[in-house]
């Protein structure tokens, strides 16, 4: 039930980019991206992977649609087409999904690949997390605990993203 | 925005919510979905809400620019100070151990402090970004 | 065969970053192009007959949350770039006039 659920939540997200391509409004794009990362949380959810879902939401569709649209109205809203042309991309891209294809053919079902990566440090996290940290949310403990040094560098990566988006935009015109 | 009367209403009915459930996703990470990252994300939503319907000039002031940028400073620093506790105790840097009595309380109160962090740092970034994009860049 | 399909949404991703012109577009494309590796990272996490990771006394099988941590950095990543896109598009849009990159004449 869950494979075919999600067998139908990544047509609709491919049907979704392929209307990314057709479409020549900017405006209709912009909202097509807000429903693929809705349906993105959805599928996420299915996968019991419950804090991506949370931050994949909020996330890509509250922030994401709301800094493309302020930046669409300094620009116009109709693109133009492009004079590139798409048979030798669209030919190259399909010997590249052949290719992958072969690649990936050994993987597991999603599901049944507990055999292979139920590793060690994996064992170690959710044996130890409630005993050591006292915190029986895994990701949180292994996020804020175990590897809390990342986290350290994600918050300083965002950092840097506010401040130099303050300095961009410091003596922009107004809009068009 | 703010003479379209069904908009406003339903707008200061539900911001104090979404404020609410941030503090509430922030302050349960440890026991279900959450942490400091979501919390940030959607405090720094509502925000937004009020600043679309009542007006730039209204959410600028509660929240200026200088503010905005002092508590995503004090984010960080609470992160970094968190982490010299342990280096002055003689331990590794980012230890909680030494934080409280026992080894469990001091993570405890470790996770705490740094989702604390986390949480103030991305909702700031989020609102100075908002701000920067509809030229409030130069009013300081 | 779920791999093939999350593939495919690679390989569209990759597609509209390289072949459209205007520039919001390409990044849009760039974020399709990482919720497909996050998807992928995602699915090689589940495991059957598992719960969420959130640790209670009377389950026994959790699925793998070390790669939920990856992502949830990702994520943030993600959001951080195509902010700093954007408002480089609209310095852009500032100097040369236009963000088609057909017509932007670096002269």
């Amino acid at each position: 039930m869950t494979i075919a659920l999600l067998y139908i939540l990544l047509s609709v997200l491919i049907v979704i980019s392929i209307y990314v391509i057709i479409s020549r409004n900017l405006f209709s794009v912009i909202i097509s991206t807000t429903i693929f990362s809705m349906v993105c949380a959805l599928i996420f959810l299915l996968l019991d992977a419950i804090d991506v879902s949370l931050t994949e939401a909020a996330v890509g569709a509250g922030i994401s649609t709301i800094l493309f649209l302020s930046t669409i109205r300094y620009v116009d809203i109709i693109a133009t087409d492009t004079k590139k042309s798409a048979v030798p991309i669209v030919i190259l891209f399909f010997l590249l999904l052949i290719s992958i294809s072969i690649l990936i053919y050994d993987l597991p079902e999603p599901g049944k690949a507990n055999v292979v990566n139920n590793s060690q440090a994996t064992k170690y996290y959710i044996n130890n997390s409630t005993t050591e940290m006292g915190v029986p949310n895994v990701v949180t403990s292994v996020l804020a605990g175990y590897r809390g040094f990342d986290t350290l560098g994600e918050v300083i990566v965002i950092f840097i993203a506010g401040i130099s988006v303050l300095g961009i935009l410091r003596n922009t015109k107004g809009r068009t | 925005m703010k003479h379209h009367t069904v908009l406003r209403i339903v707008t200061k009915l539900i911001i104090p919510l979404i404020l609410l459930f941030g503090l509430y996703i922030q302050f349960h990470g440890d026991y279900s979905a959450g942490g400091g990252f979501q919390a940030g994300v959607i405090i720094a939503s509502g925000f937004i809400l009020y600043n679309i319907i009542f007006g730039l000039e209204v959410g600028f002031s509660i929240l200026s620019i200088n503010m905005t940028k002092n508590l995503m400073a004090i984010g960080v620093l609470l992160y970094i100070a968190v982490g010299f506790m342990g280096i002055i105790q003689g331990l590794n840097f980012l230890e909680y151990n030494s934080l409280l009595s026992s080894s469990k309380e001091g993570q405890l109160l470790g996770i705490f402090l740094v989702e604390l962090g986390v949480g103030l740092t991305v909702s700031n970034v989020m609102i100075l970004i908002f701000y920067s994009f509809n030229n409030m860049g130069e009013k300081l | 065969m779920l791999y093939v399909l999350n593939m495919t949404l690679f390989l569209i991703g990759l597609f509209i970053i390289v072949r459209e012109s205007n520039l919001i577009k390409k990044v849009i494309g760039l974020n399709i192009f990482q919720s497909s590796v996050f998807i992928f990272y995602i699915l090689i996490s589940k495991v059957e007959g598992g719960v969420p990771p959130i640790i209670s006394a009377d389950q026994s099988i959790y699925s793998n949350p070390l790669p939920h941590v990856l992502i949830l950095t990702a994520i943030v990543v993600s959001i951080a770039t195509t902010s700093l896109a954007l408002a480089l598009i609209i310095r852009i849009k500032d100097k040369y006039g236009t963000i088609e990159e057909d017509d932007i004449d670096l002269g």
